[in-house]
């Protein structure tokens, strides 16, 4: 465990854990994280940033671009938040991080958010930009879906979603501690309340209740982890051991691994929730170092006449 | 590895002692289990123990010594499981003699179990692991992995290597970024039947004048220090929260630190205590 995520580990505690333990406050944690994103360095000049408007007409919400030179994949990202706050903007130093890991060009989408749009609008934009990009002829196999926390959760609705309306589907997922069971009954929401650095577990349902507006929790489009996740591609799933959404990830694995599906579960202790995109931490960085090995290990063995990976 | 419920363990040396109650523990944790051993009619007491708790066990006799065998069992075990997420290369065995009078084919056959069976069970197993997507070597040492002892040179040369073998390979696994972790287990006294099915060398009874079969009972009456259900709860333990080392029993808890605050003058006191104890015996 590096300095680095000691000091962090301290900061959160004061900062955001000590910071929320009232009622949810949805305009003040939006202010707080956009004021926090407006001081990240802009994307190092390697990565070309190309913002993209929302195009009625095709069903789209805005997204960004965040390309290398000469990219060789796509990643389709979901940033985290709850669903109702966070933004393109303070997930972009992350995304540009693994644009250069993956050698990739990352589309990340500003997914419509709670409490003005609630479930299932996320996952209706995350569908139509994977339609879109089928559309325009990038090849499924080409890509790789990953998101954070709610994104993470997102992002596997979004492979279900896609199974089910019989679109082809990426050659895997990349998963930061997803928030894929909004009914919150995983054992660790007790179990690590106090071990976790970042979060009161009473906000978990607060914040899901303005996505589900009314509806069942256990709904597989909002808590993918109730979903039949039979025939999605692999997943490659980081956790903290020490966030009261450790459960999600263990289940998720889980409940992947005996239902056929692929899944690597990595585990660290004593690391905040979604770890892997705070880019002052040598951890992160070491782990999008290992996502963009595995993203593109997963295209190139998903390309058609690659051998199967063993 | 945060939960065991519907995982699936491999466990050598599954017939006694701590084999026996990983075993049944993890079974009673909903883990399925494939158990090995020399010895197949405790080993199949041992399954009925597991099995009780409605997971699902496999058998195979297994002489850990053996490369072939073991790499043949690590494919059986994921041909009957579908896949395998934990390897604990338990099985192990005593040997008492002064270094001056250690037999080759004695060494040898040490080496073998304690050693070889480690490496062995972790190179048959690792490959698997992996491809389980959420893995974990246990791979049993000792407190005399961590401090050597008079007449148990040869035990001590296996303990010291196992500790080396699983420290490097935990490390290489985390720089690597792999889903699979590794932990070394350092038990203390444990009760189990490691003294009484245990080699004491005939030279011994010269050197003490104290018959094998009196050896036998000395040792067993200082491993009961901490029951071997106990173990098995502070090993899983362990494994839960990924612990790069795990010392069992408050013997080995307070001789890790003794060693480590004197260095390797710890070896002046245990020649006193020895002294001390060959005097009692004695009179």
């Amino acid at each position: 465990m590096s300095i680095q995520s000691v000091l962090t580990n301290l900061v959160l505690r004061w900062q955001f854990k000590r910071g929320s333990r009232g009622p949810l406050n949805v305009a003040a944690a939006r202010h707080k994280v956009d004021q926090l994103a407006r001081r990240y360095p802009p994307p190092p000049a390697s990565v070309r940033h190309t913002p993209v408007p929302a195009d009625p007409a095709r069903g789209l919400c805005p997204a960004e671009w965040l390309s290398v030179a000469a990219p060789k994949r796509t990643v389709l990202y979901f940033h985290g938040g709850g669903y109702f706050f966070c933004s393109l903007a303070t997930h972009r130093p992350t995304c540009a991080y693994l644009a250069r890991t993956a050698e990739a060009r990352v589309l990340s989408v500003d997914y419509r958010m709670a409490p003005e749009h609630t479930c299932p609008a996320a996952v209706d934009d995350a569908l139509a930009w994977w339609k879109a990009l089928l559309t325009d002829g990038t090849k499924p196999e080409d890509v790789v879906f990953a998101g954070d926390s709610a994104g993470g959760g997102l992002a596997l609705a979004t492979l279900v979603a896609a199974r089910d309306a019989g679109l082809p589907l990426p050659a895997g997922a990349v998963l930061f501690s997803p928030w894929c069971d909004l009914s919150c009954s995983g054992d660790t929401m007790q179990t690590q309340a106090k071990a976790d650095v970042m979060f009161n577990p009473h906000l978990l349902p607060e914040a899901a209740a303005l996505y589900l507006a009314g509806r069942p929790a256990t709904d597989p489009l909002a808590s993918p982890l109730f979903a039949d996740l039979q025939g999605l591609p692999p997943l490659m799933i980081h956790a903290s051991r020490h966030e009261i959404l450790l459960a999600d990830s263990t289940r998720l694995h889980d409940r992947a691994s005996v239902q056929g599906v692929r899944s690597e579960l990595h585990l660290k202790s004593r690391m905040p929730h979604v770890w892997p995109t705070m880019l002052m931490l040598p951890e992160a960085r070491r782990t999008l170092a290992d996502c963009g090995r595995w993203i593109a290990q997963r295209t190139e063995a998903a390309r058609p006449g690659a051998r199967p990976l063993s | 590895m945060k939960s065991f419920k519907d995982k699936v363990a491999a466990i050598t040396g599954a017939a006694s002692g701590m084999g026996r109650t990983l075993a049944v523990e993890l079974a009673r944790r909903g883990c399925h289990l494939a158990l090995s051993d020399v010895n197949e009619t405790e080993l199949v007491r041992t399954a009925e123990l597991a099995s009780a708790h409605g997971v699902r066990v496999t058998l195979r006799r297994l002489d850990v010594a053996n490369r072939a065998d073991v790499f043949a069992w690590a494919d059986e075990v994921v041909r009957d499981h579908g896949r395998v997420n934990l390897v604990f290369n338990n099985a192990g065995v005593a040997l008492t003699v002064p270094v001056e009078h250690a037999r080759i084919d004695d060494f040898e056959w040490i080496m073998g179990i304690n050693f070889w069976g480690v490496v062995h069970g972790t190179q048959a197993f690792l490959p698997h692991l992996k491809a389980s997507g959420d893995g974990h070597v246990v791979n049993t040492s000792s407190l005399f992995g961590l401090m050597a002892i008079p007449t148990q040179g040869t035990y001590n040369a296996t303990k010291f290597a196992v500790r080396g073998f699983t420290e490097a390979l935990r490390m290489e696994l985390e720089m690597e970024g792999a889903c699979v972790s590794a932990t070394c287990v350092h038990p203390g006294g444990i009760a189990t039947n490691i003294a009484m099915a245990g080699k004491v060398d005939p030279a011994m009874e010269r050197l003490t004048g104290a018959t094998i079969e009196q050896h036998k009972r000395r040792a067993n009456k200082m491993i009961s220090t901490t029951t071997a259900e106990s173990a098995a709860l502070q090993i899983l333990a362990g494994v839960e929260r990924n612990a790069r080392r795990v010392l069992v029993g408050p013997d080995a808890r307070f001789l890790d630190k003794l060693v480590r605050l004197l260095g390797a003058r710890y070896q002046a006191l245990v020649i006193r205590q020895m002294r001390k104890l060959n005097r009692r015996k004695a009179s």
